[in-house]
């Protein structure tokens, strides 16, 4: 919990106000989690986490949202790619944004309570005006994409119109490819160099996670073989959970 | 699954068909075209299913896992160039008599992007199934026709070639149809919505070019085939 606190804190989410007479004030709540995640050395681990999450449910389209679309690339494009990927010999990476929706840039006016255990002692009675987004706030997805999208293209990626998740790069005759799945990154490159380039870009602006060579992403399973020269795309291990589901494991 | 398959009266809510379609569809949507067309035809039925029904899509889960780890394998030597197939199986829905379209389109040694439907109306000739289906892998060609010219217009030239997209056909009359704007009798009620595919050749995003129905890789996404068909057209679409 401190530590998504310190992240909102740290984006400066919101600030303190007095109660508006002519808003609603909506609420927030606490999502819990445990998570389990495959260590760097192939341990299992879990984590717990924990998410603030705005009620978006009591938002009124119109008052306290307008547009909530964001595109998520297109399975094709990713399929696409990776055939690219396989036939180039390219290097394939992966990174995801931590707390990506507290990036976005909110524009309209939403007011809400303070959270629950993290109440100011000295304001009780103030209420928070949001600066930036929230998790569960409706327009989060749409306002995360915008702001991605404003920074590739300020690095000068252009994005390409049958996919708007796919941004492309030609830099001093290196390709960098950049698929957007929500805050989930897929980094395609002629060159580690170009890949390590990107990926300095991405840290110096948001809070990032490398995660290395693309092993998993969306729930396939990637296996290179660099000296046949193969990439393969399997969903083995959710098959597997299928069978179990059915008792047919 | 030479199975025929009814609508069954009432849905036996105790059994979870609907999950278990749903869970096979998400495989055969990201890496599996080999399931396509069980799935599309199981799906008809997750408001009217029956035991029978239960036992065709428990019979496909043991298919999924004979081949657990069965994945799409994209190769460097295989051929950069999109290769498309578009097939029908005339009338194969015994209740409407209506047509299934299928389509693969493989890139890079497997396939990128495939479908598998139930034509909307009633085909008369196989011509017509076929012109039908047709016009689906036409549609998803301008799309990936596009999606070529975007990366290839922002320098990978070398790396994707943005011509026309080829699409392999197993029917002559489709294909002499497709170029010839001629209408007569047998073809006057075919609906000007299915002319995409005449549009799409004109306009330089879509080539046809005739194959022998035994090289059809879309063959499997319209219909129940024998193991060996089957296993050949899978081994095909780069699934291995």
């Amino acid at each position: 919990m401190d530590e998504e606190m310190e992240a909102i804190r740290k984006n400066k989410t919101w600030r303190l106000t007095d109660r508006p007479a002519s808003r609603r004030v909506l609420k927030v709540k606490w999502v819990y989690k445990v998570k389990n995640e495959v260590l760097k050395n192939g341990k299992n681990t879990t984590r717990h986490k924990a998410r603030l999450c705005f009620m978006g449910n009591r938002q009124i389209k119109g008052v306290d949202f307008n547009e909530t679309f964001a595109p998520v690339a297109k399975f094709t494009t990713i399929r696409c790619i990776l055939a690219l990927t396989a036939a180039n010999g390219w290097e394939l990476h992966q990174m995801d944004v931590k707390t990506a929706f507290l990036n976005g840039d909110l524009d309209e006016e939403v007011y809400m309570e303070q959270p629950d255990g993290y109440v100011d002692p000295t304001y009780p009675q103030k209420v928070c005006r949001l600066l930036q987004a929230l998790y569960g706030l409706k327009q989060a997805p749409k306002m995360w994409y915008a702001k991605l999208d404003d920074f590739l293209k300020s690095q000068g990626f252009h994005h390409i119109d049958p996919d708007a998740c796919l941004y492309l790069l030609m830099d001093e005759d290196e390709v960098i490819i950049v698929l957007v799945y929500v805050d989930d990154l897929l980094l395609v490159a002629s060159s580690l160099a170009a890949i390590y380039k990107i990926k300095k870009a991405l840290h110096k602006r948001f809070e990032m996670k490398d995660l290395g060579e693309a092993k998993v992403i969306l729930g396939l399973e990637i296996r290179r073989d660099k000296t046949l020269g193969t990439l393969k795309l399997s969903q083995g291990k959710y098959a597997a959970q299928v069978l179990e589901k059915f008792g047919m494991a | 699954m030479g199975l025929q398959l009814g609508k069954a009266d009432d849905s036996d809510d105790a059994l979870p068909y609907r999950d278990a379609v749903g869970s096979v569809m998400y495989l055969m949507l990201r890496t599996r075209p080999d399931l396509a067309f069980a799935i599309g035809k199981l799906s008809r039925f997750v408001s009217c299913y029956g035991k029978e029904h239960w036992a065709s899509i428990k019979r496909v889960l043991r298919y999924v896992k004979g081949l657990l780890d069965k994945g799409l394998v994209f190769d460097e030597n295989s051929s950069c160039v999109l290769q498309g197939f578009s097939d029908a199986d005339w009338a194969g829905d015994h209740e409407t008599r209506r047509s299934t379209t299928g389509f693969t389109f493989i890139f890079g040694g497997a396939a990128v992007s495939w479908g598998s439907k139930l034509q909307k109306t009633v085909a008369l000739p196989t011509m017509e199934a076929e012109y039908m289906a047709l016009c689906e892998a036409s549609k998803e060609a301008v799309w990936l026709n596009k999606l070529a010219k975007g990366v290839a217009c922002h320098g990978l030239r070398t790396a994707i070639l943005a011509g026309p997209i080829n699409i392999k056909v197993d029917n002559r009359g489709c294909i002499e149809f497709s170029k010839n704007p001629g209408e007569h009798k047998r073809t006057k009620h075919i609906d000007i919505r299915y002319h995409v595919v005449r549009e799409a050749i004109t306009t330089d995003k879509v080539t046809l070019k005739h194959c022998a129905t035994d090289d059809m890789v879309a063959d499997p996404m319209t219909k129940e085939l024998g193991k060996t068909k089957h296993e050949k057209h899978v081994k095909a679409t780069g699934l291995c």
